[in-house]
């Protein structure tokens, strides 16, 4: 059997529908409305392939700009796939405090954007505007609150009993079969593998803001969880990185009113890498697109995986981050 | 050592404000960077419709034969690509919360149209069978292809209603 790259679930072909009537421009917008509780990765994929094909570089600045938001989104989103694990291993208590942490960062996003999921921020490019550098600093305190809290929640994952009994040594990823595979993000970093694309600089000022992927040695659960709730930890240094480090300047440049070409983007996100690919012949309307996310790669790994049994197969999902139900909206 | 734990964490929970904001009855909080809600200055606008082509869901749409511009206020995602647009500086974002009145979904406003001979109709307020109300919608915007299918289909209806007057007489 040889299936195509680019497979397309129901939803994700709705959006490929509309990329019929709406020119490149309003496309960011539906992309980035694909995914509900934090889209701007995939704006983020969608531009920064319209930019590799149209060869448009943009501002420094923008780049600090959207490495920030798109660290925050990383943060809330990491924070909500801990409170729903919680909340399958029947932990109230944490899965609040998961909670709690996740809507002071939306919190901020809203001081910072305007909004606080769907963002509207980045555009073909740069971005729509500046952050205020006064805001910039109130929020940098608020993080610095999130981020105790965040050690606290990690102590829980790391000690508490309860948790270790339900997770640990469930649905074991062994490294060659994690390095064999398709799968990314908190399913690879749990094995010990330190694929991260971030790291390769293609988009973001991640060359500049020098860090380690996050890794862990167990490959089961209780490893996919830390590595969750460890890169949160990093996300809020790398968004201090950022800020510390961000130029003066202008935050957009022009593109030109057609596309001509093609480019591939891949995003780091929580689950996994996002693929964006983009083709165009000179016009405003593009003539390909194809999107393939996360979820669907990592799926193809749940028959490699050690110790699954069915009352475990919800935390085995939620950790690698298979859930079509969050995903491909 | 756990009692002291849980009875901190309990202490902490018991006095501590809720997190959320209860949003009716505690009022709307709006945040330092709202982007509040589109508004147009009527006198600035020439109706050159940039604004309408822009919109990436279609809910500013400018109407050059009555003189008017229209704004769906549950369609629009307050993205600002119509502000940005605007070579008149006509449109801009108010840092004020518009609720959207199930009732009425379209505004509809009066433009000036200073390019044409339509500024007679100038500060004449529009009677209200013409504003347009929830249950009279505004056509979607149709390709080539849509006006195709929806020809298709007339064409295909027509044929059933031929073949069935051909079918009743045996």
């Amino acid at each position: 059997m040889n299936k195509s790259m680019f497979e397309t679930t129901e939803y994700t072909s709705r959006f490929l529908q509309l990329s019929e009537v709406k020119d490149y421009r309003q496309l960011v917008y539906a992309a980035e409305r694909m995914y509900g509780t934090g889209g701007f990765g995939n704006s983020v994929a969608m531009c920064t392939a319209l930019e590799g094909a149209a060869e448009v570089v943009i501002p420094e600045k923008a780049q600090y700009i959207r490495t920030i938001l798109m660290e925050l989104s990383m943060m809330q989103e990491n924070l909500l796939r801990l409170a729903a694990i919680a909340e399958t291993l029947n932990f109230d208590s944490l899965s609040m405090m998961c909670w709690t942490e996740r809507e002071k960062i939306l919190e901020i996003l809203d001081d910072l954007t305007g909004n606080r999921m769907i963002l509207s921020m980045c555009v073909p490019g740069g971005v729509r505007k500046s952050l205020d550098p006064e805001i910039l600093e109130e929020s940098l305190d608020e993080l610095n609150v999130v981020m105790q809290k965040a050690e606290t929640i990690k102590g829980i994952i790391a000690e508490d009993s309860m948790v270790k009994r339900r997770l640990r040594g469930v649905g074991v990823l062994a490294k060659e079969a994690a390095q064999g595979s398709s799968v990314t993000g908190p399913g690879a970093k749990g094995s010990g593998v330190d694929i991260d694309r971030r790291m390769l600089g293609e988009y973001g000022a991640y060359r500049n803001l020098d860090f380690v992927p996050v890794t862990e040695t167990g490959g089961d659960c209780l490893a996919r969880c830390m590595v969750k709730i460890r890169e949160v930890i990093q996300s809020g240094e790398l968004i201090r990185k950022a800020v510390e480090n961000m130029p003066e300047g202008s935050i957009r440049s022009e593109m030109p009113a057609g596309i001509n070409g093609e480019w591939i983007a891949k995003i780091e996100q929580p689950d996994g890498v996002d693929t964006f690919y983009i083709s165009g012949s000179g016009s405003a309307f593009l003539d390909e697109i194809g999107v393939r996310t996360a979820g669907e790669s990592n799926q193809k790994i749940m028959d490699r995986l050690e110790n699954v049994t069915l009352e475990n197969e919800a935390l085995i999902r939620l950790t690698l981050g298979i859930d079509s139900c969050l995903k491909e909206r | 050592m756990g009692v002291m734990k849980i009875g901190k964490s309990l202490m902490n929970s018991l006095f501590a404000e809720p997190e959320t904001s209860k949003y009716p009855e505690g009022g709307l909080k709006l945040s330092k960077a709202s982007r509040g809600s589109i508004v147009i200055d009527e006198e600035a606008c020439t109706l050159c419709r940039l604004c309408g082509r822009r919109c990436p869901s279609g809910a500013i749409k400018p109407d050059r034969s009555q003189s008017r511009i229209m704004i769906d206020r549950m369609k629009c995602l307050v993205c600002g690509e119509c502000v940005e647009e605007c070579p008149e500086h006509a449109l801009s974002m108010a840092r004020e919360y518009v609720s959207p009145d199930p009732s009425v979904l379209v505004d509809v406003y009066r433009a000036s149209a200073r390019v044409g001979s339509d500024s007679v109709l100038q500060g004449i307020e529009m009677p209200p069978e013409e504003i347009v109300s929830s249950e009279e919608k505004i056509p979607a915007v149709s390709t080539k292809e849509v006006q195709r299918i929806k020809r298709k289909k007339k064409n295909k209806k027509k044929k059933k209603k031929r073949n069935k007057k051909r079918n009743k007489p045996n």
